[in-house]
């Protein structure tokens, strides 16, 4: 018997159980891996805590919950995995906010869901009182309101938080652009702070409502990099407490038995990330999961089959932070310099149809930058209509006419051939790219589809290397435009990159920011929106509202003009999935 | 099938290699249908926008009509041609001219001639190919129509017109028919913005077709050579070359992909290149180690005291005994490259729209969400099922002709 | 033989440094960087502050030195075994990379395994019976299962195994079912295998056809051979002339393809993980590339690189063992 073969047989064994032991292995010290971290997390967080002072007044305040059955998990499937929990942190997302605000921990006010406009309810803070010149707020706080930890909450929490914010060193800079504005924030008493603005804003004040507090004595550092690092086991005084993330899978949140507000009825918030969407609606079918935000054509869909509507209840409304699609016409290009022609690019636009296929019907067109239904805009505006023989007028008008006869306009010589440049991978833009191009070639102008990596794409828009951009912007219920379109915002790496410079609408900006009184200000917007209208910066395209399924056993589930609130929803008792 | 029969003139002159490996290739019935299948593929190819346009042949305008046009004549389709269509026939024209030749020579020319010849047709051959792209390019003006001449025609404009067999453009989209399964007006129906399907899967094929073959000519061509030269000689150059080897595979190729594509245009060719570049290094490894056993093989060391030229030794003697597994790595691999093509649209890096391309027309068709549209996926998976298929079962033929010991008697 | 494989170990140190340094080269030069993407269009920032902002943290980075002066830096670092902070994640690479490793490699071990079982007595089966029928249909069939993308069969077997549409028979995401932590130890092994299921059969059944070819060419060629013919006259039965003589020299392309199998596993799978949801390599490195993590991306390619290499070494090592004719010398 030839030994090579004697040997190489037993090594091709001997690998092969190497292998499968090596698996097993692995996935044991994989899982012993994420304990561990967790453990280390938790140990880290726990040795911080002082003893508690004061002693909260259990009795008084678990009695007070919400009405309904108590128990049982909710399990949220976020389509995305969030890569940090530290609400001050630049990457906090949307998703973030979901599982952190409101939840773990709470700002001083909160927008109240009923409203059309923005309207702050006292959370944290009993009182905000506004001086007469509008330079200073003083905010009280309620009293007997406390951390998690029981630790009260105090005017140093509010001070240490803001200067948390204000610290060069935090890495949080596009919100402390907001509060730029903030000179200084003082303690008055223990339960009092005032802050002192530059200059009158009427955002700082709505800025300084919805401000979180997070607790001193868990959170102080000396080196900033450790609050930078600090992305999980957020605490707050919040009705949920961070329990544990398995990265990758899932963040665990249950219930804060110490709040000191009302308690919400369910006992554990699971968040669950499927980025796949079809994956996503298996696991809502098998109960897996039990709720989850859906596409169009799935929201359409489903609901048809009653075996589902037995089982699953499907939401949809509108919601200020969802924002807007556009495209952007970049005004230094010769192309977008006359506004006639960026008129007839959104006459090109078949908008009525877009809405009407990518979003099922559901959607609706975007006239200005504002939140459809809130009261910035001027509902009375209509939207350019599609009209190609308008376009062509237009353009005729503006001296773009086909002069060498070959089906393309020109002017000057230069030929009216453009890029359009989206982001790669992006399904929507791209059929946006393909109607558009076929729209524009029936009237001569050739559009050439660029689809760019993100990274890139962001290079090239920060540095006005474009010459259409495809994008979208997320909004808030009332939003300050002065970012996106003052003509102070163009040089540089400002967000007014379509270069949009109108005397008028800058006069309008800003006399708006300074003007504290809402109508006064609502009117200046009004202005600004048929500003808008008439200049076509952007081609606004369309927004939809949001959607979501939730499974049927959930009651109480109201929708509220500006949303959904979970903590008032409750499970009967004989239907409770979890213990 | 007598037609593929070769005819020898001079009977002193024997079978050459290339006419014997010809003679066991069409004797198996299975390789004729995957030859001519793919043939037929190569014709759609190249005649795709004489197949698939929305410009007709011909159009007559009508009577009553504002004076300049009324009664013309116009042919907008081949007004319509772009300088790739022009290149695109002048390199089949070419093509067959070299086919032809290549017959003729087998009849007429001397074979101890015959590779001298032949080089000397094929360098006359790729420099009238080059030139004449390169004059296409330049003087084939960029034009745009965008006129819906079936609209003219329904609307008493124009009285006759003759269109192509598929009467729709590729980039042509109409949203009020998406997402349409197949039917009467569309055949195979339509995708999301209401582009027909069948007319994006026939120019899909250029796309598709060029792919699988730029991308494996040059891994195939680079790794030949490198395995060759790095499994004969063994020792330092062994060392060095499969360093660098390994520092190719080493190499994530989605890097290099985002980085080609950040710096150069989208365009199909830069990512055919990409594939060519990223894959190399398998068909390197393969031929090493089967050089690495051939070499000290008797046949082998019989050349090399003969004297052989090393080239010879290397592509003549060697290669044909250690090409198998090359050939299946070859075959899979036109079939690969248009797999990865469809990664990578999936993943957002193919090429632009609206080009159409099987693997972008397939990402498209699986990315939906919710509803199951099963006709933007099934129809190009199954043109890449039959192309694939058709690839390999020729690869293995061939691979079977080549094997000396199973030559049938002729 | 000692000798080479002593010098091919001590060779490994360039090459992954040629490697470290091609990867840090390109990365830095393709455009953009990670903080004018967190800075981004959503960035809200007003136009003047943003110069200053994105100044302080390249600093924070480290990423405003020259690029030698980085890739030093980085090397000293590397060498103490830090791999440095992600700049996305906020933590350290290691931690990153030892979660998501183990589960790339398992879901790429189990389907190597499985394409092996099943590819090499297929092959081997095609080969012996060339020419009839069953090589035909089981050509036929492998072409088929080749063709689906893989990416077309994850969502279609989301859509008809993992709900109520067609059969509930698996779970259509993730690693774990929301009560696992608390199963003891088979239990839960047994729960992490059925969530790997899909995602294995979708990794392993275009690899079938491949290395079932393969096996099938290499057979082809020696079962010609001459010294097939005399072992069959000497009288061996047909199980050993197979297996024995004419498969083991058919060894070397699969040989070969089991060296490459170790890096392609690592980038590999991003479409499979993306489509289950599983924390993997595949995603992480690519979500690297895409958001200009260096850090990560760092790791990610010397990790990658340093198992690249011991696979092939194991390779060229089992080709040697396999195949008595080869030596790695220079011929005279």
């Amino acid at each position: 018997m030839n030994t090579r073969s004697g040997w190489f047989t037993f090594l091709l064994f001997l690998l092969l159980l190497a292998m499968i032991l090596l698996q097993v292995l692995s996935m044991v010290q994989s899982d012993r891996l994420y304990e561990r971290l967790n453990f280390l997390l938790e140990t880290i967080s726990s040795r911080q805590m002082p003893a508690s002072k004061a002693e909260p007044n259990l009795t008084a305040q678990s009695a007070q919950k919400y009405p309904g059955d108590e128990g049982d998990w909710l399990v949220w499937d976020l389509s995305g995995e969030v890569r940090t929990l530290n609400l001050l942190n630049v990457d906090a997302t949307l998703d973030t906010r979901y599982i952190v605000s409101g939840t773990i921990i709470e700002p001083l006010f909160e927008q109240d869901l009923d409203a059309d406009k923005e309207k702050l309810k006292p959370k944290l803070a009993e009182k905000m009182d506004i001086s007469e010149d509008g330079l200073e707020i003083t905010i009280k706080l309620k009293d007997n309101i406390y951390f998690s930890d029981g630790v009260p909450v105090t005017a140093d929490d509010i001070i240490f938080t803001f200067e948390t914010m204000m610290n060069p060193k935090i890495d949080c800079a596009d919100l402390r652009n907001y509060f730029d504005n903030i000179t200084g924030a003082v303690k008055l008493d223990n339960r009092r702070v005032k802050f002192v603005m530059k200059e009158r804003y009427w955002k700082t004040i709505s800025m300084i409502g919805s401000f979180y507090v997070f607790p001193r004595h868990t959170y102080q550092f000396n080196d900033p990099n450790e609050f930078n690092k600090r992305i999980s086991n957020p605490i707050g005084s919040g009705p949920y407490v961070f329990e544990k993330w398995d990265v990758g899978q899932q963040i665990v949140l249950r219930r804060n038995e110490n709040y000191w507000d009302k308690k919400p009825n369910i006992k554990k918030i699971v968040f669950k990330f499927i980025s796949n969407a079809t994956a996503a609606l298996q696991a809502l079918r098998s109960h897996d999961t039990d709720m989850f935000e859906p596409g169009s054509e799935q929201v359409t869909d489903m609901p048809k089959d009653p075996q589902f509507s037995k089982e699953f209840r499907t939401i949809i409304f509108w919601d200020p932070s969802f924002g807007y699609w556009y495209i952007g016409w970049n005004e230094q290009r010769a192309f977008f310099k006359d506004r006639r022609v960026r008129q007839a690019m959104t006459c090109l636009t078949d908008r009525k149809a877009m809405v009407e296929q990518l979003t099922r019907g559901k959607g609706a067109v975007v006239t200005g930058t504002f939140y459809i239904y809130g009261r910035q805009n001027d509902p009375n505006i209509q939207p350019w209509p599609y009209d190609p023989q308008k376009a062509a007028q237009l353009l005729d008008e503006a001296g773009w006419k086909d002069t060498d006869g070959d089906g393309i306009r020109d002017k000057d010589g230069i030929p009216f051939r453009f890029k359009y440049s989206y982001v790669a991978g992006n399904i929507s833009a791209e059929q946006m790219a393909r109607l558009l191009k076929d729209d524009a070639a029936k009237v001569g102008i050739e559009v050439i589809p660029n689809p760019t990596e993100w990274s890139i794409f962001i290079g090239n828009v920060n540095a006005r290397d474009f010459d259409v951009v495809e994008l979208m912007w997320g909004g808030v219920i009332e939003e300050d435009p002065y970012q996106i379109f003052h003509s102070s915002q163009i040089q540089g790496r400002g967000n007014n990159y379509v270069s949009f410079n109108n005397r008028q609408a800058d006069e309008l900006m800003e006399r708006a920011r300074r003007e504290l009184d809402e109508e006064k200000r609502y009117a200046l917007y009004h202005q600004f929106h048929r500003i808008l209208h008439e200049e076509q910066p952007y081609t606004f395209l369309m927004t939809r509202p949001r959607y979501y399924f939730i499974d049927k056993r959930f009651e109480n589930v109201i929708v509220h003009k500006l949303g959904i609130d979970l903590f008032e929803w409750y499970v009967p008792k004989e239907k409770q999935r979890y213990k | 099938m007598k037609k593929l029969e070769l005819k020898i003139d001079n009977k002193n002159w024997g079978t050459s290699y290339g006419q014997l490996v010809w003679q066991q290739l069409t004797k198996n019935r299975t390789n004729l249908v995957c030859l001519w299948f793919i043939i037929v593929l190569f014709t759609t190819a190249v005649f795709a926008p004489l197949i698939a346009n929305d410009k007709p042949f011909v159009v007559r305008m009508a009577s009553t009509g504002s004076p300049q046009v009324e009664g013309k004549v116009y042919f907008p389709l081949f007004g319509a041609l772009t300088a790739n269509d022009y290149s695109v026939f002048l390199a089949a024209i070419v093509g067959a001219i070299l086919l032809f030749s290549l017959r003729r020579n087998s009849r007429k020319v001397d074979p101890f001639l015959r590779p001298a010849v032949l080089w000397r047709q094929i360098s006359i051959c790729t420099v009238i190919l080059f030139l004449g792209i390169i004059l296409l390019q330049i003087f084939i003006p960029r034009k745009l129509d965008a006129t819906d001449y079936r609209a003219m025609l329904a609307g008493g404009k124009a009285t006759d017109a003759v269109f192509p067999l598929v009467p729709y453009g590729y980039g042509r989209t109409d949203i009020k028919v998406c997402q349409r399964p197949p039917n009467r007006n569309h055949w195979l129906g339509t995708d999301d913005v209401g582009s027909d399907v069948l007319c994006r899967l026939i120019h899909g094929t250029r796309i598709s077709l060029s792919v699988g073959f730029v991308a494996v000519g040059i891994s195939g061509i680079v790794g030949i050579i490198f395995g060759a030269i790095m499994g004969y000689f063994g020792g330092k150059i062994d060392f060095l070359g499969m360093r660098l080897v390994e520092i190719m595979m080493s190499v994530p190729t989605f890097f290099l992909i985002i980085t080609i594509v950040a710096f150069f245009p989208r365009s199909l060719f830069n990512i055919m290149v990409i594939i060519g570049i990223t894959s190399w290094t398998d068909d390197a490894r393969f031929i090493r180690a089967e050089f690495l056993k051939l070499r000290n093989q008797d046949f082998v060391q019989a050349a090399v005291s003969l004297g052989l030229p090393l080239r010879s030794i290397l592509f003549r003697h060697m290669l044909p005994n250690g090409m198998a597994p090359v050939l299946v790595s070859v075959t899979f691999g036109v079939a690969g490259a248009i797999f990865i093509e469809s990664a990578l649209s999936f993943l957002g890096f193919g090429v632009a729209p609206p080009t159409p391309s099987w693997g972008q027309m397939l990402s498209t068709g699986v990315s939906t969400t919710g509803e199951f549209l099963w006709w933007l996926s099934f129809f190009p998976g199954l043109a890449i099922f039959f192309t694939v298929t058709a690839y390999n079962l020729l690869g293995e033929g061939l691979r079977d002709a080549i094997d000396p010991k199973l030559r049938k008697a002729v | 033989m000692t000798t080479y494989i002593i010098r091919r170990i001590l060779l490994m140190i360039p090459t992954i440094l040629g490697i470290t340094i091609m990867v840090f080269a390109i990365s830095r030069v393709a455009p953009g960087d990670p903080v004018s993407l967190s800075m981004g269009p959503g960035g809200q920032l007003d136009a003047q502050r943003a110069a200053d902002v994105r100044k302080a943290r390249m600093a924070l980075y480290g990423l405003d030195k020259p690029i030698h002066v980085q890739y030093a830096i980085w090397l000293k670092r590397v060498v103490q075994l830090d791999f440095g902070d992600s700049i996305k994640h906020h933590r350290p690479v290691i931690d990153l990379i030892a979660e998501r490793l183990p589960v790339t490699i398992t879901l790429n071990v189990i389907s190597i395994i499985i394409i092996y079982i099943i590819s090499i007595p297929l092959g081997i089966f095609s080969a012996v019976r060339q020419g009839r029928f069953s090589d035909k249909v089981s050509s036929v069939i492998l072409f088929m299962l080749w063709s689906l993308p893989s990416m077309w069969a994850g969502q279609m077997l989301i859509g008809y195994f993992c709900g109520p549409t067609f059969k509930n028979w698996f779970p259509p995401a993730g690693l774990s079912s929301n009560f696992a932590d608390a199963l003891p130890f088979f239990p839960w092994l047994g729960d992490r295998l059925w969530h790997l299921t899909l995602p294995v059969i979708c990794l392993s059944y275009s690899g079938f056809a491949y290395l079932t070819k393969q096996v099938r060419a290499g057979m082809l060629d020696n079962l010609r051979c001459d010294y097939i013919r005399t072992a069959r006259a000497k009288g061996l039965d047909n199980w050993t002339v197979i297996f024995r003589h004419a498969f083991r020299n058919s060894l070397l392309p699969i040989i070969t393809i089991m060296g490459t199998l170790l890096p392609a596993m690592i980038g590999g799978s991003v479409i499979i993980e993306s489509i289950f949801s599983i924390p993997g390599m595949g995603r992480l490195a690519f979500e690297a590339i895409t958001t200009r993590d260096y850090n990560v991306v760092m790791a990610v390619a010397t990790t990658a690189g340093f198992l690249d290499l011991i696979g092939l070494l194991l390779a060229d090592i089992a080709y040697a063992i396999a195949d008595p004719r080869i030596s790695f010398e220079r011929i005279e």
